[in-house]
């Protein structure tokens, strides 16, 4: 029985690579201007160069393939949804109908568009957190961020809840996985049956979980109110995050290609 | 009636940075009305070992077999599997989920499909068995102690009426009263011929009440056999993350010293001798 086995979205895999090594505000801005780029193509072909970048960078992460392509099962099916709900409700010149809804030509065309996209934004979003650890991740956005503090926005707390977050997102996975086998083991059926009773049969799962989470949130805040935690002011760093001229690179290799992608998508295709 | 263990394997995140061997290569065979303790440090695969037998993970290579039903994904009989051999996971309080005990203890006999009048009959006698009187039916189990809860999470899988039960490190977070009530319980279940497989990580609670010991060390099979045997073996081979008890070292270093004490584990049976001893 596999459960929640294959979850690795969100997980962080320790190597030895280039992109492990980088900055992690120089991945996180890479990134985000990857994404970007993205959502900037218009030429179905343009996807495969992306899904080609994609393999590039995985392969100088020194991580398997199949454990980025992997990290994209679980949101299978909200790309598949997506992709469906372009299909039948873009307006455009219709091609046939089932029942009330109308297949267009442009449906099927977004439809393809957006489940690439999020399928690809989904693995570039992987491939980031596979290769920076929770920490780094909320140092680097952090960071990112800081320069808006002035005008009153909550880098620091951004920060931290995002690293508790990413933090308790295996411990919360193994907690239900424990969970959801003790409630089996005393005949629990939760794989079988209407989707009503699926829901229902979740609730001996749900229960505990809620309970566990409020626990441990409250464990967390004791622990971090008696090692005297007061935000982010004063505080200072053990390993202060450092930009250099190989992040500079990178970055400028990120923007460059989605610059010459999408000059390349518009003009010449 | 056993269950049988034929050259048990798993890996976990197979084929990925993360993989790591759990099970390698267990032979075992298990019977009712015996007690069998699985004795590990943190990692070595004894719950890995202990959710095979309740067919919650299924073998990657090798066999296991429950009364002559094979676990795996193909098997028809997993609810069956899952009915006879009831399993107490860690922390087992941390699965309550019902508005009362009763209906907490209730839970496994409705999910096995056991009729109304005799569910009332089961949650009896299951609550009986841990020493919870009917005053405690009507109770939110939220609002019980720490060890009455393990007794409701013990009770709601008894209620089950299993033949074998595992229990994964069932005195985790127990004082030293709750671990006693808990061990007198699981002994007179033995006695009424359930098999009872203990995970643990403490040999000195090993020593103190099985029949048999399984010592496994990063997923193999290291050792088994008698209390007596086990200590013998690690008295002359110390296994990484497992504590000799000081009782069973005072023995052996008398040993050494031409005493010729037993080589117990069991202080009773080491001080009568040493008096014997001293008084001869």
């Amino acid at each position: 029985m596999k459960f929640l086995n294959h979850l690795t979205f969100g997980q962080y895999v320790p190597a030895e690579s280039l992109i492990h090594a980088m900055d992690p505000r120089a991945k996180i801005l890479g990134t985000v201007s990857l994404l970007t780029g993205v959502f900037l193509v218009e030429h179905p072909s343009a996807f495969l160069i992306w899904f080609l970048l994609l393999m590039i960078i995985t392969f100088f992460s020194k991580l398997p393939y199949r454990l980025i392509l992997g990290s994209a099962r679980p949101v299978l099916i909200l790309v598949v949804f997506t992709a469906l709900i372009h299909v039948f409700f873009t307006s455009g010149t219709p091609l046939f109908s089932i029942g009330f809804l109308t297949v267009s030509r442009e449906g099927i065309s977004m439809g393809f568009y957006m489940g690439i996209r999020l399928l690809l934004l989904v693995l570039f979003a992987s491939l980031l957190t596979l290769t920076t650890s929770p920490i780094e991740l909320a140092d680097g956005l952090e960071a990112l961020f800081s320069p808006f503090k002035p005008l009153g926005f909550p880098a620091h707390e951004l920060a931290m809840m995002m690293t508790i977050a990413l933090r308790f997102i295996p411990t919360l996975l193994d907690e239900t996985d424990r969970i959801m086998k003790a409630q089996l083991a005393r005949g629990a059926d939760l794989d079988r049956g209407g989707l009503i009773k699926r829901l229902r049969s979740f609730i001996p799962v749900l229960i505990p979980l809620f309970v566990i989470v409020f626990q441990r949130a409250d464990d967390l805040a004791i622990a971090m109110e008696s090692r005297c935690y007061k935000g982010g002011k004063g505080r200072t760093r053990m390993n202060p995050l450092e930009w250099s001229l190989s992040d500079s690179i990178a970055f400028a290799i990120c923007l460059t290609l989605v610059l010459v992608l999408s000059w390349v998508d518009r003009s010449i295709w | 009636m056993s269950i049988s263990v034929k050259n048990l394997t798993y890996v976990y995140h197979q084929g990925t940075p993360l993989e790591t061997i759990a099970l390698d290569d267990i032979e075992l065979k298990i019977h009712t009305a015996s007690w069998l303790s699985i004795v590990g440090h943190t990692g070595s695969g004894k719950s890995t070992f202990a959710q095979h037998l309740n067919a919650l993970i299924f073998p990657q290579k090798g066999e296991v077999e429950v009364e002559g039903m094979k676990v795996g994904p193909e098997s028809k009989d997993l609810r069956n599997i899952r009915q006879k051999v009831g399993l107490v996971f860690q922390y087992p309080e941390q699965q309550l989920f019902a508005e009362t005990v009763y209906e907490e203890v209730a839970f496994a006999p409705r999910n096995w499909g056991v009729k109304d009048d005799e569910i009332g009959e089961r949650v009896e006698e299951a609550l009986g068995a841990v020493g919870l009187d009917p005053s405690y039916y009507a109770r939110n189990p939220f609002h019980l102690s720490g060890g009455e809860k393990r007794r409701v999470a013990i009770a709601s899988v008894l209620s089950a009426r299993p033949l074998y039960l595992v229990l994964d490190e069932p005195t985790a977070g127990l004082d030293a009263l709750g671990r006693k009530d808990l061990l007198g319980l699981l002994a007179e279940l033995r006695e009424t011929g359930m098999g009872i497989i203990l995970i643990t990580h403490d040999l000195e609670l090993a020593l103190s009440c099985s029949e048999q010991i399984m010592i496994i060390e990063k997923g193999k099979k290291l050792c088994c056999g008698t209390p007596d045997e086990i200590l013998v073996r690690l008295l002359d081979d110390k296994v990484h993350g497992l504590v000799l008890p000081e009782t069973a070292m005072l023995a052996s270093k008398l040993v050494s010293e031409g005493w010729g004490v037993p080589l117990t584990s069991d202080e009773f049976i080491l001080a009568r001798s040493i008096i014997e001893k001293v008084k001869s």
